[in-house]
This record gives C-alpha cells, sequence and structure tokens, in this order.
C-alpha cells in the first residue's frame, strides 16, 4: 500500500488498472561506484509506455564525475488494425536526452498464435530516425562534438508462454502487447504470466554499420533470467531478477555495456545490482475481479447531469467502445474517449437497466463496478440503477 | 361463391394485417420470422395477463445483440415471462414495470415470491423498484435474503429515500473494495442508518 501511495505521488496518476504496471528502480554499478535510477516507468493498459528521467551519477576512476541522463516515452497504438490473430500497429518513439536526442518512428508488425494457455508470438518492426550525441561534461566522451546520425533499426522477436486465465483469448480479444524498456513484450492484459520465453533480435544501422544485437529471456512468475550479446564490439550480459516479495524486484546484472545510456558510449565491465517498486494496479485487479474476470480494465461510472446521464468507464487498452443496453433496444450507442476515459450522454428515466460494453465491435464485456445478472444467453449483463 | 371467397380473403388478409401490426417492428426488423412469431406468442400471452412487454421484446433484442440463435431468444424470453410473473404474485397487481424489473433480479438473486410480497406490504405504498434492485445485488453478493427483507422493512420505516439506498451499495463497495467484508458492512449500514434515523 505504501509503495502504491508512494508510485501515486510520484506519478500523479489515476489508480491503476489491473494491466498498468509502475516499476521504480534504483540500481548501482559495483566495479565503478556508478549508480543511479530509473522510472518510474510506466505501462498503462499495455499501450502506454513513460519513462521519467533516468539519472547516473557516473564515479569512475576516469576524473570528475559524470552525471548520465535519458527522458523517454513512447506511445503506441495511433494506428492499428487487427484481422483474426495477426495485428499490426504504427509506432511513434521520442527520446530525448541529455547525451542522446532521437526522434524515430516505426511500423511494428506481430503475428499471434494462441490457443488455450498456450501463445506463440512473432513481432518485427522497422524505423528510420535521427539522433544527436552530445558529450556530457566530465564524461570519458565529453566535449565530442554533437554527432548527428541517420539511423534505420529493425527488430525481431519471438515469444513462447503459458499465460493464466484467458490471457491469450483476451489478448486476441483486442490488448495490445508492447515492448518495456528493454524491447521485453510485456504480459498480455488480464493474462499474467506463468512462463514467459522471448528471444529477441535487434539490429540499429547507422553510419554504414550494422550493429546486431541478441537477447533471451525467461520470465516466470518469480524470477527472471536473461542473457544478451552486442556484436560487434563485444557486448554481452548475464542478468536476473526475483521477486522475492511482491512489489519488491531485486536485479543482479554482470557484463561489458555502455557506460551510460547511450550505446555509443565506451563499454566497460560492470557488475550491477538493483532494486525496484512495482505496482500492477492490484486494487484494481481486485474490486474488477469480483465483477467479471474479463472485465478487470473497465470500471464504470454514473454521473447525473443537469439533463441526463454522463455514463464514464476506464478501458485503457481498447480503441473503440461502445454501450448497449435496453435503453437503446441493444443498439450500439458510440463512447467518446476522453483523458478520464470513455464517455457518453445518456437521457434516461429512473429505473433498472441492463448494460453492456462493446469493445473494439467484437467482445461484450460487462463493465466492472456494476453488479451483474445473468442474460440467459450464456453470459452476463451489468444491472445500472438509475435513481 | 365468388363473392364468398372475396369476402373471406379479406378477412384473412384484415387478421393478417392486424397480427403483422401486433408485431414489434423492431423484432420484425432484427430477427428472423420464425423467432419474431415465437417472441410474439408470449408477448401476447404478457399483455393478455397484465405484464408489460418491453422487458421481454428487449431480452430478444439483446438476444440477438449477442448472437443468440431464434430457439435460445425464444427460451429467454419465455423464461423472463415466467420471472415477471412471479415478480407480480410478490409485488402485487400494482407494480409498475420497473419494479417488476426489480422483482426478476431479486428472484435471480436467490430471493423469493415471499420475500418481495413481506417488501411490499412494507414498503406501504411507496416505490419498491431501487430498493428492491439495490438488495438484490447485495443478495448476489451473499447477503441473506431473509435478513434482506427484514431490512428493507426496517429501512422502509426509517423513510430512507431511493437516493439513501444507492448510497448504501456504494458505501458497502467502498468498503469491500478497501477489504472490507460484504455481510459486516452491510450489517453495519444498515444498523446506522436505521439507529441514526431513531429507530431499534
Amino acid at each position: 500500500m505504501r509503495t502504491r501511495v508512494l508510485l501515486a505521488i510520484l506519478l500523479g496518476v489515476a489508480p491503476l488498472a489491473a494491466q498498468d504496471e509502475v516499476a521504480l528502480t534504483a540500481r548501482t554499478r559495483l566495479l565503478d561506484r556508478a549508480w543511479g535510477w530509473n522510472g518510474p516507468a510506466v505501462w498503462l493498459g499495455g499501450q502506454l509506455r513513460s519513462e521519467r528521467p533516468s539519472m547516473l551519477l557516473d564515479l569512475s576512476a576516469s576524473g570528475a564525475p559524470a552525471t548520465h541522463g535519458s527522458w523517454s516515452g513512447e506511445a503506441f497504438g495511433a494506428v492499428r488494425w487487427e484481422r483474426g490473430v495477426g495485428r499490426g500497429l504504427a509506432a511513434f518513439v521520442d527520446g530525448r536526452g541529455v547525451l542522446e536526442r532521437r526522434l524515430h518512428g516505426g511500423l511494428d508488425g506481430e503475428w499471434l498464435n494462441g490457443l488455450g494457455l498456450m501463445i506463440r508470438r512473432g513481432g518485427f518492426s522497422a524505423g528510420a530516425g535521427a539522433a544527436a550525441y552530445v558529450g556530457a561534461p566530465g564524461s570519458s566522451v565529453g566535449g565530442i562534438t554533437t554527432a548527428r546520425l541517420i539511423l534505420g533499426r529493425m527488430r525481431l522477436a519471438g515469444e513462447l508462454g503459458r499465460f493464466a486465465g484467458l490471457g491469450g483469448s483476451r489478448d486476441r480479444a483486442g490488448s495490445l502487447p508492447v515492448g518495456d524498456s528493454l524491447m521485453t513484450p510485456v504480459p498480455p492484459a488480464g493474462g499474467k504470466p506463468k512462463a514467459f520465453s522471448h528471444v529477441l533480435v535487434d539490429g540499429q544501422f547507422s553510419l554504414g554499420v550494422l550493429e546486431l544485437s541478441g537477447r533471451m529471456i525467461r520470465r516466470s512468475p518469480l524470477a527472471e533470467v536473461s542473457a544478451g550479446a552486442a556484436g560487434g564490439r563485444g557486448g554481452w550480459q548475464l542478468g536476473a531478477a526475483v521477486e522475492p516479495w511482491a512489489g519488491i524486484r531485486v536485479h543482479f546484472s554482470a557484463g561489458r555495456a555502455p557506460a551510460g545510456p547511450s550505446v555509443y558510449l565506451p563499454f566497460t565491465r560492470q557488475l550491477s545490482f538493483g532494486l525496484s517498486l512495482v505496482d500492477r494496479g492490484r486494487r484494481a485487479a481486485r474490486r474488477d475481479t469480483a465483477v467479471s474476470p474479463a472485465a478487470r480494465v473497465a470500471s464504470f461510472e454514473l454521473e447525473a447531469l443537469p439533463e441526463g446521464q454522463l455514463i464514464r468507464v476506464r478501458h485503457p487498452s481498447a480503441v473503440q467502445v461502445e454501450l448497449v443496453g435496453d435503453f437503446s433496444a441493444w443498439q450500439p450507442v458510440p463512447m467518446v474517449r476522453r483523458s478520464e476515459g470513455w464517455e457518453a450522454h445518456l437521457r434516461l428515466m429512473s429505473g433498472v437497466y441492463l448494460i453492456n460494453l462493446r469493445v473494439d465491435g467484437q467482445s461484450l464485456e460487462v463493465p466492472a463496478g456494476l453488479s451483474t445478472t445473468e442474460d440467459s444467453f450464456g453470459g452476463r449483463a451489468g444491472v445500472m440503477i438509475v435513481p | 361463391m365468388t363473392t364468398r371467397l372475396i369476402g373471406a380473403l379479406i378477412v384473412l388478409v384484415v387478421a393478417c394485417s392486424a397480427r403483422l401490426e401486433a408485431q414489434d417492428p423492431r423484432l420484425r426488423s432484427r430477427l428472423d420470422a420464425v423467432t419474431v412469431r415465437a417472441v410474439d406468442q408470449l408477448t401476447d400471452s404478457a399483455r393478455r395477463i397484465g405484464l408489460p412487454t418491453e422487458p421481454l421484446i428487449q431480452k430478444a433484442l439483446e438476444g440477438q445483440t449477442k448472437g443468440a440463435t431464434g430457439d435460445r431468444i425464444a427460451a429467454a424470453v419465455a423464461a423472463l415471462l415466467g420471472d415477471l410473473a412471479r415478480a407480480r404474485r410478490g409485488l402485487g397487481a400494482g407494480a409498475s414495470a420497473e419494479e417488476l424489473q426489480a422483482g426478476v433480479l431479486w428472484l435471480r438473486s436467490g430471493g423469493n415470491e415471499a420475500h418481495l410480497a413481506q417488501v411490499h406490504r412494507s414498503a406501504g405504498g411507496r416505490g419498491v423498484a431501487v430498493p428492491v434492485a439495490v438488495a438484490a445485488e447485495l443478495l448476489g453478493k451473499g447477503w441473506p435474503p431473509d435478513e434482506a427483507t427484514d431490512a428493507l422493512g426496517r429501512l422502509f420505516s426509517a423513510r430512507l429515500s431511493d437516493a439513501g439506498f444507492l448510497s448504501l451499495r456504494d458505501q458497502v463497495a467502498a468498503a469491500v473494495r478497501d477489504g472490507a467484508g460484504v455481510l459486516p458492512t452491510v450489517r453495519a449500514e444498515v444498523t446506522r442508518l436505521t439507529v441514526n434515523r431513531g429507530l431499534p
């Protein structure tokens, strides 16, 4: 609870839904006495990622202390289309840092085959952009003239995982798995991974050189093990993370990696230790689950207006939400996306109404926060009381 | 002979026209003819015994929206008709459509007609749609129907308004979100609402 409050204060965000995750990580490099922190990193509904400034204070033997920093954010889903089990998205990535200024856009595509508890997923992405690098004063590359690069980027990823509950089917129904700061796909909304393997090949082309890197991750509810290598410059890293207590994650890693957030910095040997505070919206998940496992991401509010009612639901992973119910002869009433969620104005007489949400034109869900009743068609409908 | 035949045809056409007019146009436009006929027979039955037909039509439309087969739609409408009739037996012939719908929720949440009859008696003529719907919601979360029926009577005596019932529901939901149990919270809230109003 304290973790949640702390993170909420830091972020200034609304209460988290079940699939939202926030991580605040402190880390230290043991060999060169550098320390820093990452985050809070935020994933809202698996759709939006934001990493608040990441800072690293480098006390290495090279001389005066240096600081490295970065700030990046990613937004997905500006354009998305789905057909069957395939999906695609256009991604826009913007990163601005003390050392690196980068802007690139790209196109991601994913192939997904998930039935039952097993999910197989492949992904690719390609993009292009530009980056500028400035050596931070006092660092080992301090004073280097800004370099401006034209970037090309490609990524191939494959995954195999077992997901609890309805993770697979819900994933196909509309959530959008995206990568975290390490380009590791996060679990689909509503599907907590029991075990999760991920293989990634990442390539970046700049200045006529293609830099390839590879990474393997095995993630289970209690631990994560990773191994990676960057071709050409001899970088490598072995890592492990365990979550001995819910919300507390401990990281260890060793390897040879760039001294700071930019891959163009000199490589150094590293031995790192880190601690993360993680919040995954557990309270929201518990509340929502009590209503409907299929509606963990939604919440329902009915607000009386001078003329009619305002219905608001929270469904961050949806691209289209409509209300259906006996107030509209079960015909869809479009909802409009606002900052607080999806909204629709209705003019209803007082009474008891049955209601469902149609999400992305397909699945019918019960808004969390409403009581439900069997609908006689194998599902449930929410019960909305209008005073 | 010809005149008689024409007359019989006219009677038949008029009868068929009247039959078509009895069917709800929303049903005709969204359901197949066989299902429309089945639902129409059920709504006719409801009309004959003075039950509201709109909930039945809405149930059929709900089934269409949810992709149910015609047979399943007809079965769902028939089941609802039966529950509406049971709700009316409990809530009395003067119950409104909204009260009957709330009564159906009550029945489908574990309550019975006798409970509804007791609620109807204790209401003293006030509308019971919202109280019964709120109580039905709490029945679904484990509130025993007998206890809920008694509590409704006490809350009616305390002149709790519809808004008060909704507030009660919200208070319980908030407490449950904070980790409290449903039953202790409901009991505490009912006690608070009745004791604070000078009632035992």
